[in-house]
């Protein structure tokens, strides 16, 4: 049940990124729904096998529907994912929600700026601001309204399975 | 457990980038890359049928915040559309003034043998009939007692009080209005009169029929010249109804004037002769 509702979940998130999210540009920004995902996932995700999956099925959707440079995209959500999983748990005091904030932030800043070295060969400030602070933003946001709903319909049994090891 | 991660992590780094270069020359030689290919073919149909959907939400949206918009617009159209009809009809009754007023000229051309004046009807009888009506022309223009007045459509009466820029014409409904007429078919003489029981009709009377008179429904009649007033073969009525009495003797006609006194707006008065 819980591989369904996962498979469900990616394809309504590629559905909307697809259709409604890509066609949006607030501030020059072009957010990204599934980076949002994968960000919330690798978060609350305890197996590694499952994370490692998900991560891959929706960097090579990401890169065959994204339209921007298809290797790029797929490396650098693998690599990404890889790194927020292995240090999902650092630091141990704060919470899941700020977690998944922070590193959507930061990983979807890296992503910009990449993507822009490896179309312009450089990289400048007015760049920086401009185009990879909305998009890391905007992103952010859409992880925050993304986790509660995630990990209501997908991880609930695991806080629960946690709660009753505690 | 980190380096257990690391050491699983770099392995299935290392196999996807292995596979991506692998898809990647697969694309650059074989033009496509088969992932996007199959993908693209999973998902467009649900695509385009969410798009549809987005589309629908999108322009009923758009017509909510635009409402208001088109609420002001649409005022502002129908006051435009409610000004071109007003227009139009201004325009209607110009035009139809200015074929009046063409064929008035055209009588008062063919008329060259007589001096003619135009003029308006400003005023009917107070007792909501045609007996008498009131001309915008008077002494002042040359209308003087007993002037004929005419409409290209037929004769309307005459001149029976003049003012200075004013006139009063007693109409052929009136009863005490008569002029002599024949009959355009036959010759036939007679008199037509106004009748105190038709002129609420907008009818007349012709008397005075020759005996032996043969008479039709429909047979129109022209001033015959006798009395001085009105010219000889301007069109006076048709003859609606034949009335005999019982040895098939005819005593009159009821006529039907060919001018319209319901929408009469302009005559002419002939005041008096050239040449």
């Amino acid at each position: 049940m819980k591989n369904f509702k996962t498979i469900v979940w990616i394809f309504v998130v590629f559905l909307i990124q697809t259709v409604i999210v890509a066609p949006i540009h607030i501030f020059g920004a072009c957010p990204s729904l599934v980076l949002s995902y994968i960000m919330c996932v690798m978060i609350l995700e305890n197996e590694f096998r499952r994370a490692t999956v998900i991560s891959i099925v929706c960097a090579a959707m990401m890169g065959a529907l994204g339209g921007r440079g298809f290797t790029v995209i797929v490396l650098f959500y693998v690599y990404s994912s890889i790194a927020v999983f292995s240090l999902r748990k650092k630091p141990l005091y704060a919470m899941d929600s700020i977690k998944v904030l922070i590193w959507t932030f930061i990983v979807s800043a890296l992503l910009e700026v990449v993507m822009y070295v490896i179309q312009n060969m450089t990289i400048n400030m007015g760049m920086i601001i401009s185009t990879v602070l909305p998009t890391a933003v905007i992103n952010t946001v859409m992880a925050g309204i993304m986790y509660p709903i995630l990990k209501k319909t997908l991880y609930q049994d695991d806080s629960k399975k946690k709660l009753l090891i505690t | 457990m980190s380096s257990f991660f690391r050491k699983r992590g770099v392995i299935v780094a290392l196999v996807v980038t292995a596979a991506v270069i692998i898809l990647a020359a697969i694309a650059h030689f074989g033009g496509s890359n088969p992932v996007s290919t199959v993908l693209r073919t999973v998902f467009s149909p649900f695509q385009n049928g969410m798009a549809y959907i987005v589309n629908k939400v999108d322009g009923t949206v758009d017509f909510i915040l635009e409402m208001k918009s088109y609420k002001e617009e649409n005022e502002r159209l129908v006051a435009e559309i409610n000004e071109l009809k007003k227009q139009n009809r201004d325009i209607t009754n110009y035009h139809e003034e200015n074929e009046r007023l063409k064929e008035l000229l055209e009588m008062q051309t063919n008329l060259d043998a007589y001096s003619t004046v135009a003029a308006s009807v400003i005023a009917y009888s107070s007792n909501n009939s045609y007996d008498t009506i009131q001309i915008s022309k008077g002494t002042l223009a040359g209308v003087k007692e007993g002037n004929a007045v005419i409409t290209p459509d037929g004769v309307v009466g005459k001149v029976i009080e003049a003012g200075p820029t004013w006139s009063v014409v007693s109409t052929i409904l009136n009863p005490d209005n008569a002029l002599g007429v024949k009959v355009s078919r036959t010759g036939d003489v007679a008199v037509v009169e106004g009748d105190s029981e038709l002129y609420s009709q907008n009818y007349c009377k012709m008397s005075f029929i020759d005996k032996g008179s043969n008479l039709i429904v429909g047979d129109i009649l022209e001033t015959s010249g006798s009395g001085g007033i009105y010219p000889a073969g301007l069109s006076v009525g048709a003859i609606r109804d034949v009335n005999s009495d019982s040895m098939g003797n005819l005593n009159y006609a009821t006529v039907e004037p060919l001018v319209d006194f319901d929408k009469l707006y302009e005559v002419l008065v002939i005041n008096g002769v050239v040449y």
